[in-house]
């Protein structure tokens, strides 16, 4: 039969072939740059997409993480959903890391550390330039509350690794992950290392 | 401790709430709430931009020549939009009515550069899987992946001018592509 192949024990099968790894992602209170910059590594996705798939990720509709091996965080904690989703990540990957500057200690959000986030919210929504007449400060319940500060991943919850860089390189994020992936403690050298 | 997040009471017992959180592969944290009743008939849709990050108020008090490179940082998919509207900006600042030729042929061929990298970002790796399998599969992307893949080698291989090698013709031909998937836009309609 022609379909026959489909049952060649001969052939090296699924079951020769290891379990795909899991990756899931998220941006909190990132700008997307770090996801952008993964995707910089262009058709290198291929040979990744065959040793992983992707769960939860801004470039699925996967809604939820589920038990995963590797989680990508970018971005800061600046209000309580962050948070939330930080922990589910926490608590369904077995790897954790702080993809960029804004993972690793806070980022650009994080200049807002010194104001008080009740002026920032009246100056943005109410006193400042070109508001439209009656503008009021959000405040439905489907919003998530803002947080006094942004923190950085590593102030909520435990974190494995670190990859600086606003954002990193995607040569950077490809040497990090082909390491992990092939069970290495990843090490970046001169030049895949930076912090701007 | 975990906690759960707020959502807004329901106007009615007889409505139900659906939720689409977060929106997915659009820069910006969003989610979309709807409201149905029995007979699946919408009685609301609202859409939550869910972050906030102050940047019109830090931003104020720096050096006016950093603002161009802070402003990046709102949107990872469009920085080069955010880098030449804080430009214009300090243009405005600086008194320079008027800017030189040379830097507007400049600031014109880095938007034209971002709108190209824009429609081949949005195409291969945001619409696509939408395009091709409706909701709920990562298998689009993957399937654009290969496919434009494919077409790369086989680029490499082709007869092309040399103005257009590369980068050029590969972004020419995601065009087309595009073009071609736009034919299965309407499919899922029928099931
Ligand atoms: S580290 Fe930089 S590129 Fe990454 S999310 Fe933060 S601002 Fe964007």
């Amino acid at each position: 039969m022609a379909h026959e192949y489909l049952n060649d024990t001969t052939s090296p099968s699924a079951a020769a072939t290891p379990r795909k790894l899991k990756v899931a992602t998220v941006s909190l209170a990132g700008c997307f740059g770090c996801h952008m910059s993964f995707l910089d590594i262009d058709e290198r996705l291929l040979p990744l997409l065959e040793l992983v798939e992707f769960d939860r990720s801004p470039l699925t509709d996967i809604k939820h993480c589920g038990p995963c091996d590797i989680g990508l965080i970018e971005g800061g904690v600046c209000n309580a959903e962050n948070v939330h989703v930080l922990r589910e990540f926490r608590a369904n990957c077995k790897v954790l890391i702080a993809l960029g500057a804004c993972a690793v200690n806070g980022g650009l959000p994080a200049q807002r550390n010194h104001l008080a986030l009740a002026d920032i919210l009246q100056m943005v929504y109410r006193t400042g330039h070109g508001l439209a007449e009656g503008s009021s400060i959000p405040d439905d319940p489907e919003l998530p509350l803002p947080l006094n500060q942004v923190h950085p991943v590593h102030e909520v919850v435990k974190i494995d690794y670190f990859l600086p860089g606003c954002p990193p390189s995607g040569d950077a994020i490809w040497a990090f992950l082909t390491q992990l992936i092939e069970g290495k403690a990843p090490s970046l050298g001169h030049g895949l290392l930076h912090y701007d | 401790m975990n906690f759960e997040l707020e959502t807004a009471s329901l106007p009615s017992e007889n409505l139900r709430r659906v939720a689409i959180d977060p929106v997915s592969r659009v820069e910006g944290h969003g989610k979309v709430t709807i409201l149905l009743d029995e007979d699946n008939k919408v009685h609301q849709v609202r859409l939550h931009i869910v972050e906030f990050r102050g940047f019109e108020r830090f931003i104020q008090g720096r050096p006016y020549w950093e603002v161009p490179v802070m402003v990046q940082r709102l949107c990872g998919i469009c920085p080069v939009s955010h880098h030449l509207a804080a430009s214009k900006a300090l243009d405005l600042i600086v008194g320079a009515s008027k800017v030189t030729p040379t830097a507007d042929k400049m600031r014109r061929l880095m938007h034209y550069g971002q709108i190209l990298q824009s429609h081949a970002l949005h195409f291969f790796h945001l619409s696509s899987p939408d395009l091709l399998f409706g909701f709920g599969s990562s298998l689009g992307f993957t399937l654009a992946l290969v496919l434009f893949a494919g077409i790369r080698e086989r680029l490499d291989g082709a007869d092309v001018p040399l103005a257009f090698k590369g980068t050029a013709i590969a972004m020419i031909t995601a065009g087309f592509m595009s073009l071609a998937f736009m034919g299965f836009a309407g499919l899922d309609r029928f099931q």
